[in-house]
This record gives structure tokens, C-alpha cells and sequence, in this order.
């Protein structure tokens, strides 16, 4: 079975923005691929003017949100760098135990991977500064600036989304048969993590083949 | 034939009429100005208007049914959305053949693909424009100077230059069935002026004493909101639920599954239900 990989788009969020941004691209791919019965629940974004749609399991939920807490973290300790997180679904074959191997393995069918660019906004200077020019209304520039920097972000967050949808459209083979009474296929969710050993070696091949240390692409 | 169940009287009648399964389907959501004249609190237009209307009855105003045969949007009328559904032939080969076991697999198949496709329409329902508009007329207690509209037909009536300008197309995926594919596209505009902006009328606090089920009323008393000689229907409901438009393309497609999910174990040869003409 071939595995069908999707790199969405690249969003550059900010850090207060991160948890809306991934709960609604995350929910929005586990809607494509949760295909048992399900309650759809609708879910306004505050930040933004979108509506996403999740599964309304709330075990589901709380696992995104562990694993969206986790990232929060790993980004406060590596601020200003560019990340991705992998959404990944497998199969669970068994095979032929051995004194090295398990009996089971997973046979990953498909992986998203959202490409995050967390930047700090730049702060402006505070109007009591000694060496502060005159400017006319710096907050009315401040609050022009952050809306359109909004709009932009949402613009690109509803590109992902569409990609999303186009994706899921058009690669519709490799998905497995539903099983009768199952609702989600097996899924994992990767963050990049400094003390993960796998996430180490995948730098370390990395940098043995391109000569310098870069993210997963 | 596929059989629907709670279908609005327009979408029934439309299928009814359906020379062949394989003409298609074209729905309208339509955002529609009320007239200036128009008596928030009755939600009629003004006895003056009436009066001076030309051959249009009192519908028109609603609905602007006589406009639909001439192929252009009424004034105050603006086409938002257009929804494309088609059941495409394969000509040249027959539907019923292959073996039991394959066309079981077939359906299964099938069923996961529908599937796929109604998941990505319900997100994508939400991703569209219209969906803001929708929200916003259910959920401000204000009368809104503008209503969303269902229209339902089985010809692509063209759009202006500046409209097509204005409006982006959606494909979906086909999806292959044993006699063919089904088709589905939307047309929509990218942007909408601020209907926010428009003009409502807060809804005044008024005391009703003829509520329905009021002791003071005749519970078969008709109010004169409407129309007496229209009936109550669903396409009246339509108007303020336009998701329900969302729903009933859902309907159609998901009542298809549903027949076809309890008959895995198929014993005939028969093609999948949306085209059997």
C-alpha cells in the first residue's frame, strides 16, 4: 500500500495563535479520516472568522490538546524557529515474531505535515521614550498593522484547509476499507521534541547529508 | 431511483419532473435584497407596492419566479453560490456486469468514496462565504434587509462578465460508479459586500396577543404574514435556514449511501441506485 504524504502550506503564526491554528487543521483532517459514526460539532475559531468541524469525541479532543500543549512547550524552548508536526495513519499488521522484532508493526498509509513558522511580533516602542520621534497615532498604525496581519493569516489558514480538502478529494485509493464499528483509523500525532532519540537521528542523517542542521521537510 | 424522504416540495417537484437521472442538478443560493418599501414587522411589502406591482402576484417578491424563465437575476437578487450535480454516463457498458464478489467490493468501495466526498462537502459548506451570511441572519435579533434563497433548477444559467470575475469554482473529485461518475463543483463568490453593514430594523419588543396557541385564537386562524393563498411550506423555511439547502444536497447524497450501506451483501447484479433510467 502506498503511503500518501501531504506538506501543507506553511503559516506563520504567532505564539498566542498556535493552539486555535493547529486544533482547527488537526480536527479538520481527523473529520476526513474518522469514518464511522460520528456527531459533527461546529467549532468557531475566536481568533479568526472560520468554522472548522470536529468529530465531537471528547477523548479525541483531549488527546489533540495534549499534544498541542506539548508543542506550546517545545516552542517556548526553541522560539523564533520554524516546526512541523506530523499527523500520521496506520495499519496494524501483525507478523512473524522474532527475538528482535514485535509481532505487530504499522504500516503507515498516509502523513500530514503542517509546517509552522512561529514568529514574536515585534513590539512597538513605547511613546515615552526620550528618543522617540513624534508620531502622529502609533496605536492606529499598531491596530492596522495586527488586522491586516490577521486577515493574511487567516487568508493562508483557509488555504490550508482547502488544500486539505483537495487532498482528501483526489487521493481516495490508498485509504483503507472501513471496518464495521470502528470510527477512527489508528493515528499518532509527532511533534519535535530535543529529547526525542528518533527526532535526534533524523537531524543527524540530516546533517550528514546536506551539511547543515535542517528542520523536517 | 433514489427515494427521498422530507425533501422540500420544490426539490420533489423538480425530480419529478427529471426527464432522466442524468440531467443536472443546479442549486442556487441566492441572496436577495428586500425592497425598499418593504414592512419590517409583517415581513410584506407595503399595500401601496402592491398595488402598483405589474402582472406579478405577491409571490414574485418572494421568490421571483417569473425572473427564473428569463434566465437573469431580479434586481436585488445576487446569485452567491451555484452547486453542480451531475451523474455522468459511461456509455458503451453495461452496468450489471461482473461478478457477485467484485460488485460487492465495488460497493464498498464506492461507499468509502461517497463518503470521503460528504465529509469534505460539510467542511467545505462552512469554508464558503455564504455561511457567514447564514450565520449572521440566524443569529442577530435584528430583521435584516436581505434573505438567503434556494433555487432549484436543472440548467446553467450563465453569469454575467463582472459576476464571473467575482466568483471562484471548486471541483470535487469525481467519483466513479459502475455506470459512470458523479460530479460536483461549486461556483461561489470569493467575496461578499458586508451585509452587516446593511440596513436591519432592531425588532421592537411588541406584546402578541394572538400568539399561536394562544386561548385567545383559533388555533386554524391563518396570521396575515403571509400570504393567504401560499402555502406554508418548506421552501418558506428554506428562506431562513438556508443550511437546510446544505442538508437536502447532503440528503441526496447520503440517502444513496444509506440505501446501499444496508445492501453490502448484494445478491443482484443491479447497478448502484443513482442512475437506473
Amino acid at each position: 500500500m502506498n503511503c500518501e504524504v501531504c506538506q501543507l502550506k506553511e503559516l506563520e503564526v504567532e505564539h498566542f495563535e498556535i493552539r486555535e491554528v493547529l486544533r482547527c487543521i488537526l480536527h479538520t483532517i481527523v473529520f476526513h479520516r474518522a469514518l464511522g459514526l460520528v456527531r459533527p460539532k461546529d467549532v468557531d475559531l475566536e481568533l479568526f472568522e472560520i468554522t472548522y468541524v470536529q468529530c465531537g469525541d471528547v477523548e479525541l479532543e483531549k488527546k489533540i490538546d495534549e499534544k498541542i500543549d506539548h508543542f506550546i512547550s517545545w516552542v517556548e524552548k526553541h522560539p523564533n524557529k520554524k516546526s512541523q508536526i506530523c499527523l500520521s495513519f496506520y495499519e496494524v499488521k501483525s507478523k512473524q515474531p522474532s527475538w528482535f522484532t514485535n509481532k505487530t508493526e504499522r504500516l503507515y498509509w498516509e502523513q500530514w505535515y503542517i509546517n509552522l513558522n512561529v514568529t514574536q511580533h515585534p513590539k512597538h516602542h513605547s511613546s515615552k521614550s526620550h528618543h522617540t520621534k513624534l508620531v502622529v497615532d502609533p496605536g492606529e498604525s499598531a491596530t492596522e498593522e495586527r488586522s491586516s496581519r490577521r486577515a493574511m493569516v487567516e487568508a493562508s489558514l483557509r488555504e490550508v484547509l482547502f488544500q486539505i480538502i483537495k487532498f482528501v478529494n483526489e487521493k481516495k485509493d490508498h485509504v483503507p476499507p472501513i471496518s464495521e464499528g470502528v470510527i477512527y483509523f489508528p493515528y499518532e500525532i509527532t511533534i519535535p521534541s530535543s529529547s526525542d532519540s528518533a527526532f535526534g537521528m533524523d537531524m543527524i542523517k540530516r546533517m550528514l547529508h546536506s551539511g547543515h542542521p535542517t528542520m523536517l521537510s | 431511483m433514489v427515494q427521498f424522504r422530507e425533501c422540500p416540495s420544490e426539490l420533489e417537484n423538480f425530480y419529478l419532473c427529471r426527464q432522466s437521472n442524468f440531467e443536472p442538478v443546479v442549486i442556487d443560493v441566492i441572496l436577495e435584497q428586500k425592497p425598499l418599501d418593504w414592512d419590517p414587522v409583517t415581513f410584506s411589502p407595503k399595500p401601496d407596492l402592491v398595488e402598483h406591482s405589474s402582472s406579478k402576484d405577491k409571490n414574485s417578491f418572494f421568490w421571483n419566479s417569473d425572473q427564473e424563465e428569463s434566465g437573469c437575476e431580479a434586481k436585488g437578487e445576487k446569485v452567491i453560490e451555484r452547486w453542480f450535480v451531475q451523474h455522468e454516463s459511461r456509455k458503451g457498458r453495461d452496468c450489471s456486469s461482473g461478478s457477485r464478489r467484485s460488485s460487492s467490493n465495488n460497493l464498498s468501495a464506492l461507499y468509502k468514496k461517497l463518503l470521503l466526498l460528504l465529509r469534505s462537502l460539510y467542511v467545505t459548506f462552512r469554508l464558503l462565504p455564504a455561511y457567514k451570511i447564514f450565520r449572521d441572519l440566524n443569529s442577530s435579533g435584528q430583521i435584516r434587509a436581505f434573505k438567503l434563497l434556494p433555487r432549484v433548477s436543472s440548467s446553467d444559467k450563465s453569469f454575467t462578465q463582472k459576476d464571473e470575475a467575482e466568483m471562484q469554482r471548486f471541483w470535487f473529485t469525481p467519483v466513479d460508479t459502475s455506470c459512470g461518475r458523479l460530479c460536483l463543483s461549486v461556483l461561489y463568490r470569493s467575496s461578499i459586500s458586508d451585509t452587516s453593514s446593511q440596513s436591519s430594523t432592531p425588532m421592537s419588543p411588541q406584546f402578541i396577543p394572538d400568539y399561536v396557541g394562544s386561548p385567545l385564537t383559533d388555533p386554524l386562524r391563518r396570521f396575515p404574514s403571509l400570504p393567504v393563498s401560499q402555502p406554508i411550506d418548506r421552501l418558506q423555511f428554506l428562506s431562513h435556514h438556508p443550511q437546510h439547502i446544505q442538508n437536502h444536497m447532503l440528503w441526496f447524497l447520503t440517502q444513496a449511501l444509506a440505501v446501499r450501506a444496508a445492501t453490502y451483501e448484494l445478491t443482484s447484479s443491479s447497478s448502484w441506485g443513482i442512475s437506473t433510467s
